[in-house]
């Protein structure tokens, strides 16, 4: 075979160049610490670490809900818990005012059931990080149309009534609570219960409180007469006798403002929220009504039964007073049932969000290990393989110069 | 009887000879790394029986014309590839996303942004992440097919300039030709000519697949070898050039308005013929390749991936409403008629026969109306939706619709009131692009509707237009996560096969090259083993020559002594 010298010099630094790109290459995927670095490197291979990628990214997010979750659901559990505790104690107070000797004891006791039920309502209004937890979907108000779940406490079949705080009668709703227009429904109810009135008053914002007075007594066709007092108190009273008023609906909550009496309306809605774990659906919001009740929807729940406990106490009922107060614990122990059954349905939440995050933990980590394995190099191989490559570079260096050496021209 | 005179003319001859060869294998030596030089070797012959001596009847080549013409050949596969390896590598870095910085990782962030939103519907600064982190998806959807219109114009340059390459090559080789017939007819060494052609020849076979032809006269023609067409008739060169074809714009979606180059060659009446199918080798070959098959491929891909986003992602946000609503709303596309039936007026996304409801709210953001209206798209125009829409009962003067000069639909709300589009059922948002977050005909103008960069709060998350805080649309779009949205593939999956059928192909390409690249170094080998020159070998022959010459020398001393001997006897 003849070796030509231009032959001999250009596959000398085709090898040197070869091997230096070997080298090269190794070295840049040692810097980068990874094996695969483009899809042509190992397609099958690049394909599926992308599939890992996006599912370690699902799981991170997955355990970022689940950790949230986690926390309102506690939450919500330490609320149901007092809940629980309020309605333990309500049931000793009925229990104490069944074997009441006087009317002070019965008035002492209706007042620790009535600190029960402002307790109640604060956990029925509880909100974690801008969303309650009984209120549906429902979250934190940013304006007046949206209100707690549980506020605006309804007048309900009230014969008299009296706002509990007045307001400036010079200011206008406008100044006073920040609103142009709202409404309300009155309905007036005979001595037998029926409804003789049930009309929609409007207000605005250049209304006074007396404006609205005046307009109650004429849209309510004085079957209820308003009054303002001199410090602002919007006061009503059924001009029948037997006959009963309800306000209730009120758009802009400006009754809440005077302070209503009664239930408080629930203003959350009726879809549970509930955030995707793991491809699972856990319920954070709950629909309030069912436990804690929706007068308007005629729901009994944890709060009627404790305004009817109060008033059965104050003895406010019609009927024997022992016999109310033993249907009262019967109502109060129902509530307790419902309440169980709430708490337990948290409580699988939780346990299932835990195991969840445990899951997904350990998921997460097979899931790196696994895209390690496949992207990532092994650096004791590499090195190895980049001290072969070296070698075959240098060895090639110094073929090129003993052969180029190796010419007759040095023995002529 | 040779006679002594015979002798020394033998000898003379002898060192012309030698003389001649050491000229030939002193070129050799000075071109020892010429490129595309062919070594020489001395063509010597006995003088004829009556004469003593030696002939030195010139130089010959030392060629394979058999290997060099398969090395041609190789030469245009091997350049192909190269030419493919290096544009496609680009478009695979371009796809790549290992540093986490890719298209993949930017459409996981954006469905995140939604599922974070799903968790948080309250939390109004999710709604301006999911709108920043589409506006980052976009971005990366649109510098990658901005990046691979680049690239093809970057091919279409090189292409030009490799024809206008290619035009002097022909034009030169036309010329060797003739200076070769000439040379050869009048006996001269036409071998440095014709080293010159043959690398031109090679330099020519690394542009585009040719074949060539040898005449008796030494000349050489030129064909394209898959169409024919002759590039170099003997003397005469025939070019090529580069032009934009109106006739054919291969590539519509491109978003450039640029058509593609094609490569026209002009025959011998000045007519112009379209050869760009029959270039499929070479540097061109492997650019056109990559060009029309490649790019274009993942182009249409990527293209498709984008409208896919927009239409799911459109069809599900137009089920929900945001937590702020609109004042006014016009459709992104122009329908080219108000009458004619949406799914015919030149929309970019069909829609199927469905409903959609309209909710209205009050100036404090009270929900205080909802109603429906039923569409057909097959039969109602836009200008029917607006009639639809202004005409429902349920439409107490609350909303009012019309078409726009340039033929889009247009709802505003009366003063004191705003509105949401909300459960569309059949797809008619997306085909206007009415109340989609998404929008664009294609990947080049794909974008965040303005509605949603001037307020995020218009995001939707929820259903029920009563409880604007819900997080079912919110769920429903995060779901795409892992939904198989044309039936067989996520997103991820259609993405991902984009990514890896690149590398696929780009990995076969590597070991085609590399094939490629072997054989035609064996080839470089085998020729050069015949036509490299060898120092040593070349060292040796001087030697040779040089005692040839010497031998020659001592003859004519040897008769000069034998005629002095005589010449001595003579005179006595």
């Amino acid at each position: 075979m003849r070796v030509p010298t231009k032959f001999l010099f250009d596959t000398r630094q085709d090898a040197i160049v070869k091997n230096q790109a070997n080298v090269f290459d190794l070295q840049k995927r040692i810097s980068s610490g990874l094996q695969i670095i483009r899809p042509s490197d190992n397609p099958s291979q690049y394909s599926l670490a992308r599939t890992i990628q996006v599912r370690i990214s699902k799981i991170s997010r997955d355990l970022a809900d689940s950790s949230q979750v986690s926390g309102i659901l506690q939450a919500k559990e330490e609320a149901l818990s007092k809940l629980s505790d309020i309605l333990a104690k309500a049931k000793l107070n009925a229990e104490r005012g069944i074997d009441a000797n006087s009317t002070e004891e019965l008035l002492s006791l209706a007042s620790s059931v009535d600190e029960l039920f402002m307790a109640a309502v604060e956990i029925a209004n509880t909100s974690i990080n801008g969303r309650y937890l009984f209120g549906g979907t429902k979250v934190v108000p940013n304006s007046r149309f949206f209100r707690k779940p549980y506020e605006d406490r309804e007048i309900i079949k009230q014969e008299n009534w009296v706002a509990q705080k007045g307001v400036d009668p010079s200011q206008t709703f406008g100044n006073i609570f920040n609103i142009k227009e709202g409404k309300f429904k009155l309905e007036v109810y005979d001595d037998t219960g029926n409804t003789v009135l049930s009309k929609e008053i409007k207000y605005f914002d250049s209304d006074r409180i007396s404006d609205l007075a005046n307009r109650i007594n004429s849209e309510g066709l004085g079957l209820v007469l308003a009054s303002v007092s001199p410090d602002g108190k919007l006061q009503l009273l059924s001009s029948t006798p037997g006959f009963k008023f309800s306000v209730m609906e009120d758009s802009m909550g400006i009754f809440a403002d005077f302070g209503g009496d009664g239930i408080p309306e629930y203003h959350g809605n009726d879809e549970s929220f509930s955030v995707e774990i793991k491809n699972e659906m856990v319920e954070i919001g709950t629909p309030g009504k069912e436990i804690f009740g929706d007068p308007s929807k005629g729901i009994n729940g944890i709060l009627p039964t404790l305004k009817n406990l109060s008033d059965i106490l104050k003895q406010k009922k019609e009927g024997n007073l022992q016999e109310l107060l033993r249907s009262a614990v019967i109502d109060i122990e129902k509530a307790y049932e419902m309440l169980n059954s709430l708490r337990a349905k948290v409580g699988e939440n939780i346990s299932f969000t835990q195991k969840s995050q445990d899951f997904l933990e350990f998921v997460k980590v097979q899931n790196t290990i696994t895209k390690s394995q496949i992207e990532e190099i092994d650096m004791a191989s590499a090195s190895v393989d980049l001290t072969l490559r070296e070698s075959v570079l240098q060895a090639s260096m110094i073929v090129a110069v003993r052969a180029f050496e190796m010419t007759l021209l040095r023995f002529l | 009887m040779t006679g002594i005179k015979d002798i020394l003319f033998g000898a003379k001859n002898g060192m012309f000879a030698s003389r001649s060869a050491l000229q030939i294998v002193s070129t050799n030596i000075e071109n020892a790394q010429t490129e595309g030089y062919t070594r020489q070797t001395p063509l010597l012959s006995p003088l004829s029986p009556s004469q003593v001596g030696v002939l030195f009847e010139g130089a010959k080549r030392e060629r394979f014309f058999f290997l060099e013409k398969r090395m041609h050949a190789e030469l245009q596969t091997l350049k192909s590839f190269e030419a493919q390896k290096e544009k496609i590598s680009q478009v695979e870095s371009l796809l790549s996303d290992s540093e986490g910085a890719g298209l993949l990782n930017a459409i996981d962030a954006f469905l995140n942004a939604y599922e974070e939103l799903a968790t948080n519907p309250e939390n109004s600064s999710l709604r301006q992440n999911v709108v920043l982190k589409a506006q980052s998806m976009i971005a990366r959807f649109k510098e990658l097919a901005n990046s691979i219109v680049k690239i093809r114009e970057d091919i279409d340059k090189q292409i030009s300039e490799n024809i206008t390459e290619v035009n002097n090559i022909l034009n030169e080789i036309a010329g060797l030709n003739k200076k070769i017939a000439e040379l050869s007819a009048a006996k001269e060494n036409v071998n440095t000519l014709k080293d010159k052609r043959d690398l031109l020849i090679r330099k020519l076979s690394e542009f585009i697949n040719i074949d060539t032809f040898e005449q008796d006269n030494g000349m050489i023609n030129v064909y394209i070898r898959e169409g024919g067409q002759v590039l170099v008739d003997k003397d005469r060169a025939f070019s090529l050039k580069v032009e934009a074809d109106p006739q054919n714009p291969s590539n519509p979606i491109d978003g450039t308005g640029k058509l593609l180059q094609k490569i026209k060659y002009i025959d011998g009446r000045g007519h112009i013929w379209d050869i760009t199918p029959f270039i499929i080798g070479g540097t061109i070959g492997g650019n056109l390749k990559t060009r029309d098959e490649t790019l274009v491929s993942v182009l249409t891909k990527i293209n498709l991936l984008a409208q896919q986003i927009i239409k799911v992602v459109g069809e599900r946000h137009a089920k929900g409403v945001g937590v702020a609503h609109f004042q006014s709303l016009t459709s992104e596309y122009s329908a080219s008629d108000p009458f004619t039936p949406i799914n015919s007026a030149g929309l970019p996304y069909t829609a199927s026969p469905g409903s959609l409801s309209i909710a209205i709210y009050d100036e404090n953001g009270n929900l205080i109306s909802t109603f429906t209206i039923f569409y057909d798209p097959n039969v109602d125009g836009i200008a029917n939706i607006a009639n639809f829409i202004n005409s429902d009962p349920g439409n107490l003067g609350y909303i009012n619709a019309q078409i726009t000069t340039d033929k889009k639909l247009k709802i505003e709300a009366n003063s004191g009131f705003t509105f949401d589009i909300y459960n569309d059922t059949g797809g008619l948002s997306v085909s206007l692009g009415l109340d989609t977050l998404l929008v664009g005909k294609n990947v080049f103008d794909f974008d965040v509707a303005q509605e949603f960069k001037e307020n995020p709060l218009r995001v939707a998350s929820s259903s029920d237009p009563s409880a604007p805080f819900h997080n079912d649309i919110a769920n429903l779009i995060a779901a795409l996560r892992e939904e198989k949205i044309n039936g067989a593939e996520t997103i991820f999956d259609i993405y991902t096969r984009i990514q890896s059928e690149i590398g696929v192909n780009l990995s076969f390409i590597n070991i085609e090259f590399s094939a490629k690249e072997l054989a035609v170094r064996t080839l470089e080998e085998q020729i050069q083993q015949r036509s490299g020159v060898s120092l040593d070998e070349e060292f040796v022959r001087v030697i040779e020559f040089q005692r040839a010459f010497e031998a020659s020398a001592r003859i004519v001393r040897i008769t000069d002594e034998l005629l002095l001997t005589i010449l001595g006897l003579v005179g006595g």
